[in-house]
């Protein structure tokens, strides 16, 4: 469980207003907003990269400004956007780091190491990729490889910062779908995601942001409502359930030729 | 993507590079007891080595050439590990003490101390190269905090520091022309022309110890190259273990520097020829390196000697050389891999 109480996230020229929210363990939870809304500022003060201006944050009902630097990477993990991988390491390796918070300084990998990176790269579906160079793999697999490491962490929270950014469909649907599962564990999963469809079909709480501020927070069927999507990206649309699953799909009313009639 | 684009890298090949650079290395050291302005035969070598009757030059092999050839591969080993430090730190393959401005500093101190503190013991001029290095790494830095700076662009703070320091090396150089500036311009193009044993005494056991510490804590730079965010992600404490890593750089290089001057571009090649022969993991990475980078010096120093005996070319200007050929198929290779 993730607890911000009253934390303001930012820096000295842009913060965000005080955040009070809770993100339940057992569940997807899907950040949702604008560009430049603030998701990505917040995920980072919840992962502890930016120390919040005032309030606190508590990962399972400890502060995190208290905590070791290992003992929080024990407790949270996060998978940032930008994934650059060093010269000359293996997929194993790279999925391997990912047990650093649980080793020693020298690194030295036990069988519950071992075992651990072995289903992760066994679930990212990587196990023949295992020997292969982070840099000769494609996009898509990279971000893989370091989902494979993210799962390896093995930590009760999960932070993604838009993780299907440049990923083809099925690779989308596969990291969606894993979440979903990390989820059903009993893990905190927190996701950045563009895609207000895609959020409100495999997130169970969705929270949406809008110029640094919680605008609305619930079920997907009762946040997704035309009403609330022009407020927010300020675009008017209409509202229609997804034949498959049911949950809302916003679909913009403007035609494809028409003439650019702003909403909102 | 085909599967031939994708070498990989099975476990003996580490193992096995290190064996052979292992193997290599006393051999040139060996060879290194030959060349010089004295030719000398294989008997007489080996009869002062191992202190037997017959032609010896115990001077000669003992207390010139032995020392010089460990002095080589002690300085070069360092100069390599500080590359492979610092290119794990600034994310940044063009990254090397040299170009950071490391050496640079280094030498400016050495050569502030050299003209105007002539009483201070040459075994004592590690400290002030310390201490130089330390003042450019620390001025880069400075620099970089102040601008918030990504590491990845250091390299150019770096540059403008190293030249800025390159001016004043020139400065004391003009300002100190006469008969006691051509010991220091000889050392300035690295070279271990007069080194000795109390040289190697002088740096061995911070360079040892240093070599050690970042050989065991080699995991830890893994996760660094990373990148400041992940490595905090999997619990790095990135600013002390940032700062300590940054300080055992700056170190091994400036220490190295003040025995065997500015020697170029072995900080930078090392640390490439190992990645691509061993891949990126350090824990493999730096021995090779290290060893790389010791027998490239020990090599550069032999064949200094033996092109034209009686006169010595400085191993700086033959690792300039190979080092120049280098970086220039570096950006290419890269370029390569970019457009591919």
């Amino acid at each position: 469980m993730i607890d911000l109480e009253n934390a303001v996230a930012g820096y000295t020229s842009f913060r965000l207003a005080p955040t009070t929210l809770t993100f339940a363990e057992g569940r997807f939870s899907a950040l949702i907003g604008p560009n430049g809304c603030g998701k990505s500022t917040l995920l980072r003060m919840i992962s502890r990269q930016l120390a919040p201006l005032s309030g606190a944050v508590r990962i399972g009902g400890r502060a995190a400004a208290g905590l070791s630097q290992k003992d929080l990477a024990r407790r949270i993990a996060l998978l940032p956007q930008e994934n650059i991988a060093p010269a000359g390491i293996s997929v194993a390796d790279l999925a391997g780091y990912g047990r650093a918070p649980h080793q020693s300084l020298l690194g030295i990998a036990s069988d519950t190491d071992r075992a651990h990176v072995a289903r992760a790269l066994h679930r990212m579906d990587l196990a023949h990729l295992a020997q292969a160079p982070v840099a000769s793999l494609s996009g898509g697999q990279r971000q893989r490889a370091f989902l494979a490491m993210l799962l390896a962490q093995d930590t009760p929270a999960m932070l993604f910062d838009e993780p299907t950014n440049w990923l083809d469909i099925q690779h989308q649907v596969q990291v969606l779908t894993l979440i979903r599962s990390l989820a059903a564990e009993g893990r905190t999963c927190v996701a950045v995601l563009h895609d207000i469809a895609q959020a409100a079909r495999y997130a169970d709480h969705l929270v949406v942001m809008k110029d640094g501020a919680i605008v609305a927070q619930g079920a997907p069927a009762e946040v997704v409502t035309a009403e609330l999507v022009a407020e927010v990206y300020e675009i008017a649309v209409e509202i229609h359930p997804d034949p498959v699953s049911g949950t809302p799909v916003p679909y913009p009313c403007q035609p494809r030729s028409g003439a650019l009639a702003a909403a909102g | 993507m085909s599967d031939a684009r994708r070498p990989e890298f099975p476990g003996l090949r580490g193992p096995v590079t290190l064996a052979l650079l292992g193997a290599l290395l006393p051999v040139l050291m060996f060879a290194g007891l030959f060349a010089g302005a004295i030719p000398l035969e294989i008997e007489t070598v080996v009869n002062s080595l191992l202190g037997r009757d017959g032609p010896r030059q115990d001077f000669i092999v003992l207390q010139s050439r032995l020392p010089r050839a460990l002095l080589a591969a002690l300085a070069g080993g360092a100069l390599a590990l500080s590359g492979a430090l610092i290119q794990a730190l600034m994310r940044n393959p063009l990254a090397s003490p040299k170009i950071v401005g490391i050496n640079s500093g280094a030498a400016f101190a050495v050569l502030v101390t050299a003209f105007y503190i002539p009483a201070l013991p040459h075994s004592l001029l590690p400290v002030p190269a310390a201490l130089g290095g330390l003042m450019a790494g620390a001025l880069v830095w400075w620099c970089a905090q102040r601008g918030d700076i990504d590491p990845r662009q250091l390299t150019l703070v770096g540059l403008a520091v190293g030249l800025t320091l390159d001016a004043g090396v020139d400065a004391l150089l003009v300002a100190n022309t006469g008969p006691e500036s051509s010991a220091p311009l000889i050392w300035l193009t690295g070279s271990l022309w007069g080194r000795g044993w109390t040289h190697l005494a002088s740096v061995a056991p911070v360079l040892l110890t240093l070599a050690a510490a970042a050989l065991i804590l080699a995991f830890r730079l893994d996760l660094q190259a990373l990148g400041p965010r992940r490595a905090a992600g999997l619990g790095v404490r990135i600013g002390l273990e940032r700062t300590l890593a940054l300080l055992a750089a700056v170190i091994l290089a400036s220490v190295a520097v003040s025995v065997v001057g500015v020697l170029g571009f072995v900080g930078l090649m090392a640390p490439h020829v190992a990645t691509r022969l061993v891949g990126g993991r350090h824990r493999i990475m730096l021995p090779t390196a290290a060893l790389f980078g010791a027998v490239l010096t020990v090599g550069a120093d032999t064949l200094g000697r033996a092109i034209r005996p009686p006169l010595e070319i400085s191993a700086g200007i033959l690792t300039a050389l190979m080092g120049a050929a280098f970086f220039i198929w570096l950006l290419i290779a890269e370029d390569r891999r970019i457009l591919a």
